[in-house]
């Protein structure tokens, strides 16, 4: 390959690349609901022509419920002389300001799993895209072998292998886990670090 | 805005949808779609995005030929002018040069679309996802700089763009096809090898055994047979490697080096009569802008006729100064009616005999070029003439009359010359300069005119 010749604004061209996905997608489904990261941003832009040079619009969406927030992200641009500065887009779910390459990485998600048919994936599809977009093939979906990775993990807890993170509220809730407590019942990090540490 | 024009303008819209995102990438150097499929392919986190958002480029595309390709087919059948179809490339390397050269002397370019040929067919078997990348920019790009020209109101349209692909082919006709081609392969191995194989399959099962470039030359019977590049011991080996590295990106196995030798010949054969195929389903003649595919689809029909010579001859080195005139003097070309004239100027000495003769069209691009000289050297003259024209206008030719209107007494003629005969005198005059240097300044922007200036500044 040449050297590049280009030097390329990875979030401007991430953004359009994505948001031209996204009107494709809108014309070709009137009903399609993008990222809540992009209504998010869609949310901040509304407010932008109202203010002065300097001052900042957030706009926040997410993709729960009326019961339940889900992936809740907000979107924080200032008005520039020139255009508009993204001064931050966070996930407030978890509280932690998106990466850039993380950014990309959700909207590959996205665009993965919209290629999926039907309103749900099944777990091995959800696996397969994450490990479309995340390199070195880090998912697996464990199917009924679920138990075995419970048993695993607990042997490695056990044998003090597994190093938990200084969390008393974490350490108790694994705690109140029995053997035959369902799956479903599993909060959603601790099922995922069972997966992960699994293989 | 015509059926056609609107068309074209909803196809443009696709490529906008889809990488309308990167286009402020695109520089004004005339090579830069090449720069921007490169760069892009090669920027992982931005590559592996866009890569992703089109993924549905193939099912848009084909829905938009499935509307409306049988109305630019019919469309382009039922031009009663000189149409030719290119087929070296995916596109060729710089559209716009390919188009200025041919347009000289061609009413309409076809160019099959790249689109719906790396989208669909060529993503199948390419199995490195950014090489795909690279090649679909590069091509969409290549076009959509010339969107203006695909989308110009002009008599004839310059520039057409049609699904061409054999897989599009009816099944039928299509196999035949592949059937001709791989007579006509395995026909060719054996002359060039001293060889009597009966099937493709033995041809290239013979050649998959010679494992380097130097096993395959000496094997070699009649070098007469081959294109020039193949001729010569050094510029085959450079093509072989080339080709095998090429290879490396696609599900063809890289074999040896007489595999690939071979499947690359195969491959020619049946672009010809890909090529042939459509060129007979629109009426128009082949064209191509490098050697190795116009060798092969000339060995196939023994020799172009005039037209198709000259089309093609305008392709070679010797004319890439014609690449430096500007795109709208295309549209001048047109718009003053010339092309005929232009087409008599390129004629001139060249008839069908002597292009059928002429295998590697040096004779008629020589003669190409000489007939193009003594155009612009009869316009040279021309301008002469008009700029001696308005000189003496001005220095000599000014009537006893006006001179003595100018200098401020009225001169007696039998009677008395009246004032407004005298102001008659210097209208005329006026008018006459006027026109004279009017015609000056068109013939100085007429396309003769472009064209001689971009051939002096080579």
């Amino acid at each position: 390959m040449n050297q590049n010749k280009i030097k390329i604004d990875f979030f401007g061209d991430g953004m359009r690349i994505f948001l031209d996905y996204i009107s494709r997608q809108l014309k070709k489904n009137p009903d399609y609901t993008p990222h809540p990261l992009i209504r998010a941003f869609e949310c901040a832009l509304q407010g932008i022509d109202k203010l002065k040079e300097g001052e900042c619009t957030a706009g926040v969406s997410q993709d729960g419920t009326k019961t339940s927030v889900y992936e809740p992200y907000i979107v924080v641009l200032q008005k520039k002389k020139k255009g508009i500065e993204v001064k931050e887009i966070r996930n407030i779910k978890v509280n932690k300001q998106l990466p850039l390459d993380v950014m990309i990485i959700i909207f590959r998600l996205q665009i993965k799993l919209d290629k999926t048919k039907g309103e749900t994936v099944n777990p091995q599809q959800a696996v397969d895209a994450l490990n479309a977009v995340i390199p070195g093939n880090k998912f697996y979906a464990l199917g009924d072998r679920w138990k075995e990775a419970r048993d695993e993990f607990k042997k490695l807890l056990e044998e003090g292998k597994i190093h938990l993170p200084n969390d008393p509220e974490l350490i108790k809730e694994l705690k109140q886990i029995k053997y035959d407590t369902p799956w479903e019942k599993y909060n959603g990090p601790h099922n995922s670090d069972t997966m992960l540490r699994y293989r | 805005m015509n059926e056609i024009q609107k068309i074209y303008e909803i196809y443009f819209s696709i490529i906008d949808s889809f990488f309308g995102s990167i286009k402020h990438y695109l520089g004004n150097k005339e090579d830069s779609h090449i720069d921007l499929g490169i760069n892009m392919a090669s920027y992982p986190l931005i590559s592996d995005l866009i890569l992703d958002a089109i993924y549905d480029l193939d099912a848009e595309i084909e829905e938009f030929w499935s509307k409306h390709a049988k109305i630019i087919f019919d469309f382009t059948k039922d031009q009663d002018t000189l149409k030719c179809i290119y087929s070296g490339d995916i596109s060729p390397v710089v559209l716009e040069n390919f188009v200025k050269k041919s347009a000289l002397y061609v009413d309409t370019i076809i160019i099959a679309d790249p689109i719906l040929n790396l989208s669909i067919f060529q993503k199948q078997i390419i199995l490195d996802k950014k090489y795909y990348l690279n090649k679909l920019i590069r091509h969409v790009f290549n076009i959509w700089k010339l969107k203006d020209l695909v989308v110009a109101n002009t008599k004839e349209n310059i520039l057409i763009i049609l699904p061409i692909n054999l897989q599009l082919v009816n099944s039928k006709d299509r196999s035949q096809l592949l059937v001709i081609a791989n007579k006509k392969f395995t026909k060719y191995v054996n002359s060039i090898l001293n060889q009597s194989f009966e099937s493709r399959k033995d041809s290239l099962s013979f050649l998959e055994r010679l494992q380097t470039s130097k096993n395959i030359f000496e094997g070699i019977k009649n070098f007469e047979l081959l294109p020039n590049v193949f001729r010569e011991f050094s510029t085959f080996e450079k093509f072989l490697t080339n080709f095998g590295n090429t290879g490396k990106y696609s599900q063809f196995r890289d074999k040896s080096a007489g595999w690939n030798f071979g499947l690359y010949l195969q491959s020619q054969f049946i672009r010809v009569q890909e090529h042939k195929f459509f060129c007979e389903k629109v009426s128009a003649e082949p064209i191509y802008d490098y050697e190795l595919p116009w060798f092969f689809f000339n060995y196939e029909i023994g020799g172009l006729d005039m037209d198709a010579s000259i089309a093609n001859a305008l392709q070679k080195e010797k004319f890439e100064w014609i690449s430096k005139i500007p795109i709208s003097a295309l549209k001048i070309l047109r718009e003053e009616n010339k092309l005929d004239y232009m087409r008599n100027i390129l004629r001139t000495g060249i008839t069908d005999l002597k292009a059928k003769n002429d295998s590697n069209l040096s004779q008629v691009a020589t003669q190409l070029e000489q007939n193009l000289k003594e155009a612009f050297k009869q316009q040279k003259s021309e301008i002469r003439l008009l700029e001696k024209e308005v000189a003496n206008i001005t220095k000599k030719e000014i009537p006893i009359t006006t001179g003595g209107f100018l200098a401020g007494f009225i001169p007696y003629f039998g009677n008395i010359v009246s004032i407004v005969s005298a102001g008659r005198d210097i209208k005329k005059l006026i008018d006459k300069h006027k026109r004279a240097e009017q015609e000056i300044k068109f013939k100085e922007g007429n396309f003769i005119n472009l064209l001689m200036k971009s051939y002096e500044s080579k």
